[in-house]
């Protein structure tokens, strides 16, 4: 089964050096305050300066969630268009990177919910036979990932990949966290097996 | 640890090295700037807000946002001798990130000239009586954010002040906009 179209997943696993917002420093945090304060106040171009920065990461957790390309890229508009419309509500506090996640992750619910079991073709091969080794564990993991059952790969996703805690995940994704921590352990044993089958 | 356990961590150490990062195939920023425009044109003039404000009761509403206001201070003021007793303690735990100038930078004086523009606009429209509750309700705010600055500025290094200047100032422009919306002078200005 192919997710990815190859060209997406090549940049995504080979490039990966945009700074992770969770060790962000301290100016860049301050940064981005001003900028969310600015957006709050109207500014739109301060709305996009946000969205060059964190698009990609939204991105890459609606297509892991979602498994279509299109839906994906409605997903990260539909997500940003929901931000402006409730940043006023955003607390200088909290980290925009997760508050931005719990929306992506409610958009990405909404649509998984219409749309369900996509798979969308790809032409992964010439990949999957390059030479570079780390490439090829990482299309596995990918590949292993998107053979999950929703469930269990939406908590995954979010703990094992954008490392989100137990509680977080549970909150975005709207359980228990005793049945994040169930999804969590079915999707480990099933990301073993799919693992050492391949 | 067994067998089992090993296996895990090595699969969450490998989940974590993938790339949390997956470019969009195109620019997805002109339609959601499309949408925003919308957006902002359908604020100013969909009535979609009147039916909401059309039973809204000023001198019910007015008090209201009043004593809301006097809460938040409170609460501002609490939190504000809370920190400034534990600063010393806090010193050492907390770091350094610096708010201040970000907050009071030109870009954010130009994004919120519109707003204060259109805010004094509608404060024109309100009585002698409901201008004064919202200057005063105004002025609470100021009033906190300055001894909150003065404060931040003695103690550059206190996140927690620093969070609490940040987040007074949305306070001051939630207020803001919410009058401006109450009393349907919406920012007409706003470059998109």
């Amino acid at each position: 089964m192919t997710i990815f179209p190859s060209s997406t997943l090549l940049v995504s696993t080979v490039s990966g050096g945009i700074p992770d917002l969770q060790e962000t420093s301290e100016d860049g945090v301050a940064k981005e305050s001003g900028l969310v304060l600015r957006a709050q106040a109207g500014d739109v171009q301060a709305f996009e300066k946000i969205y060059r920065h964190h698009a990609a990461r939204i991105h890459g957790l609606c297509l892991r969630m979602l498994k279509d390309v299109s839906l994906a890229e409605d997903c990260v508009q539909e997500t940003f268009i929901n931000a402006w419309r409730h940043l006023h509500r955003f607390e200088a506090r909290a980290s925009l990177a997760t508050w931005l996640h719990r929306i992506a992750v409610n958009v990405a619910l909404s649509r998984s919910a219409s749309k369900f079991n996509i798979e969308v073709d790809g032409n992964m091969e010439s990949i999957d036979n390059s030479d570079n080794r780390d490439l090829g564990v990482h299309l596995d993991m990918e590949q292993a990932l998107m053979q999950l059952p929703c469930g269990a790969r939406y908590v995954l996703v979010l703990m094992g990949i954008y490392g989100h805690t137990h509680v977080e995940t549970a909150e975005m994704l709207g359980i228990a966290v005793g049945t994040c921590k169930a999804q969590l352990h079915r999707a480990r044993k099933l990301m073993a097996q799919h693992l050492n089958k391949e | 640890m067994n067998d089992n356990q090993s296996e895990h961590d090595a699969l969450f150490t490998a989940m974590s090295k993938l790339s949390r990062e997956i470019e969009p195939s195109y620019d997805l920023w002109p339609g959601i700037a499309g949408q925003l425009a919308r957006d902002n044109k359908t604020l100013r003039t969909d009535s979609r807000f009147r039916p909401f404000f059309k039973w809204l009761n000023w001198p019910i509403a007015l008090p209201l946002i009043g004593v809301t206001l006097g809460i938040l201070l409170a609460i501002f003021i609490v939190r504000y001798h809370g920190v400034h007793s534990g600063i010393e303690a806090n010193n050492v735990a907390l770091s350094t990130a610096n708010y201040l100038p970000v907050s009071l930078d030109a870009h954010y004086q130009a994004a919120r000239g519109p707003l204060v523009k259109t805010f004094t606009a509608g404060l024109a429209t309100l009585s002698p009586a409901e201008r004064i509750n919202v200057e005063q309700g105004l002025n609470d705010i100021q009033s906190a954010l300055h001894t909150l600055n003065e404060a931040a500025q003695q103690h550059p290094d206190n996140k927690t002040l620093q969070h609490l200047v940040l987040s007074t100032y949305q306070r001051e422009l939630e207020y803001m906009q919410n009058i401006a919306i109450l009393t349907k002078h919406l920012p007409e200005d706003i470059a998109l």
